[in-house]
């Protein structure tokens, strides 16, 4: 672990050159079933590429339907990934620092989304949120806000898949934290608040900044969820996802140029992650 | 994690007990459904002796997969149990979704026997591309209606309040036959709706609307007659919008002998019958 408390950005670890020997040789049953892995990740995106429209490809793109999904998609999951990080940290933070009863259940009630299908979760907002829904109903009656087919639906049924993310990921990285620096600066006579400001949360930087692009990402692609609680209406609630899926059944070559794009920005959003956050220990 | 391990010396004998009873719970699950599933394979055998030395083989059997609209969902499920009912030796599998989703699966390859979208043009993609033996057969019509919500606590009284700002509206994708069918409709009557939802297939909209979540919607009579919870208003504005289901066998289908017996049993009085009281129409 590096020990920086003062500055926000670490400074890079030492990264030796990673020299080839024999032992690092991968037993070939190890390489062929990796390479059997990569090659299944691989297939799809050759079937995506091989589709492309590449001629048109702009002309697709800047339809009007088109940019307004894409509008919509990157508003509402960066507003969904700031949501996920606001309620995900206090959440990681109490799972990973409190011990009281029913510990083990609230952090499956909280990570269920992330194996929950997303049509589930969605259908389970609309009962709880919707206007004849539970706490949606007397919500609706008493100020007139309705979530579903609105962005902010699209909004917390984003934020609902992404926080687990960031629960999960934060959570890893508050248990193996290096407590003392915590308890050097309480002891110096730091409140637990500032504690939490100036220590422990620039020293999950990394790990947070992980969360939040993981959720980010997992937002930008969310679908079942998204249609499930707050419908599809191009320009209001059709995001890019589900633009692709209504176009895929009359306009395939525009669902393609939208794949390819959710692709790049996916892997751009992954790759980035890896160069830059990763803590290459 | 400290209070975990701190925790693990006193019960470690309790919860020894626990895992004890848990494997046995477990063994247990998994060991029922072999059992049953060896006492079953022993029927079949006893089965398939019966019927070979009986009939002179024309029994059907193995699996069929059925590609069915959104719409025909509750019914096809109907009809491939009554079907199973007179062959006892084929496994009828249905799949629903939008019309023009499935025929993308079709086109992809997927291994259908029998394909039924809600609009015949989907067909012809098939038939051109893919290939289907014989004519597609009518097995049942259907027709759009205005629906709204069991109660109808907003209102809605006709077409016209399709237009409504304040109303939640639904409509299908215009992707999809129910959609295509719905705007055609109301465009002819001169009725611009405004959606606040444009549902991928018909079950997603009708779902929206039976849990209240929808003022109003176009679905088709079929679904306002069987789904809980939705009022169908019928159609106010000059005729209705219909669209017509027609089966036919895939030229690559796996199990061509039960789906051409399936085609025909669609085409049956006791089919119609069973589709009738689903609020299709009769072919």
């Amino acid at each position: 672990m590096t020990s920086t408390t003062t500055s926000t950005s670490a400074p890079e670890p030492a990264r030796r050159p990673a020299r080839r020997s024999a032992r690092d040789l991968p037993p070939w049953p190890v390489a062929l079933l990796a390479c059997i892995g990569v090659v299944l990740f691989a297939l799809p995106l050759v079937g995506l590429v091989a589709r492309a429209p590449w001629t048109g490809l702009w002309t697709h793109l800047s339809s009007r339907f088109v940019v307004d999904a894409a509008v919509l998609s990157v508003v509402s999951s960066i507003a969904a990934a700031a949501v996920a990080a606001l309620v995900g940290v206090p959440l990681a933070w109490v799972l990973a620092r409190v011990s009281f009863p029913g510990r083990s259940a609230i952090r499956a009630l909280v990570t269920l989304p992330m194996v929950l299908p997303p049509v589930v979760g969605g259908a389970a907002l609309l009962f709880a949120l919707g206007r004849r829904g539970v706490v949606g109903g007397p919500l609706h009656d008493a100020t007139g806000l309705l979530l579903p087919y609105s962005i902010w639906g699209v909004i917390l049924a984003n934020a609902f898949v992404a926080t687990p993310l960031v629960i999960l990921t934060v959570e890893g990285a508050l248990r193996n934290l290096d407590r003392r620096y915590e308890h050097a600066a309480a002891t110096l006579g730091a409140s637990r608040l500032r504690v939490l400001w100036r220590v422990t949360l620039p020293m999950i930087g990394p790990a947070l900044g992980v969360a939040v692009v993981v959720a980010w990402a997992r937002a930008l692609g969310e679908f079942g969820a998204t249609v499930t609680f707050a419908g599809s209406l191009g320009g209001r609630t059709q995001t890019l996802p589900l633009a692709v899926f209504v176009a895929l059944e009359s306009n395939r070559d525009a669902a393609v140029a939208i794949s390819l794009v959710l692709v790049a920005l996916s892997l751009g959003l992954l790759i980035s992650l890896r160069d830059r956050w990763w803590p290459s220990r | 994690m400290g209070g975990v391990c701190a925790a693990t010396h006193d019960t470690d004998v309790a919860q020894r007990a626990t895992w004890t009873r848990r494997c046995a719970a477990l063994a247990l699950l998994v060991m029922t459904p072999l059992a049953a599933g060896c006492a079953a394979s022993e029927g079949d055998v006893d089965g398939s002796n019966r019927s070979g030395a009986s009939v002179s083989g024309a029994t059907l059997e193995g699996s069929l997969h059925v590609l069915v609209a959104a719409s025909l969902l509750p019914v096809a499920e109907v009809l491939a149990g009554d079907f199973e009912l007179l062959h006892p030796g084929v496994d009828v599998q249905i799949a629903g979704a939008g019309s023009s989703a499935l025929r993308e699966q079709v086109l992809a390859g997927a291994p259908a026997d029998v394909f039924i979208p809600a609009d015949p043009s989907h067909l012809q993609t098939v038939r051109h591309e893919v290939g289907i033996s014989g004519e597609p057969v009518v097995v049942a019509r259907n027709s759009l209606v205005l629906a709204v919500p069991a109660g109808n606590d907003a209102g809605v009284a006709a077409l016209a309040d399709l237009t409504r700002p304040e109303l939640l509206i639904g409509l299908c994708a215009a992707e999809v036959p129910c959609g295509a069918h719905a705007r055609a409709g109301l465009s002819r009557a001169g009725i611009e709706p405004v959606p606040d939802t444009d549902e991928p297939n018909v079950r997603a909209l009708v779902t929206k609307l039976a849990a209240g979540e929808l003022d109003a919607a176009v679905v088709y009579a079929s679904d306002a007659r069987t789904a809980a919870g939705i009022e169908s208003l019928g159609w106010d504005a000059g005729s209705a919008p219909e669209t017509t289901y027609e089966a036919a066998v895939l030229t690559r289908a796996p199990n061509t002998q039960a789906a051409e017996a399936f085609v025909d049993f669609l085409h049956s009085a006791a089919a119609r019958d069973t589709f009738v009281a689903h609020g299709f129409g009769a072919p």
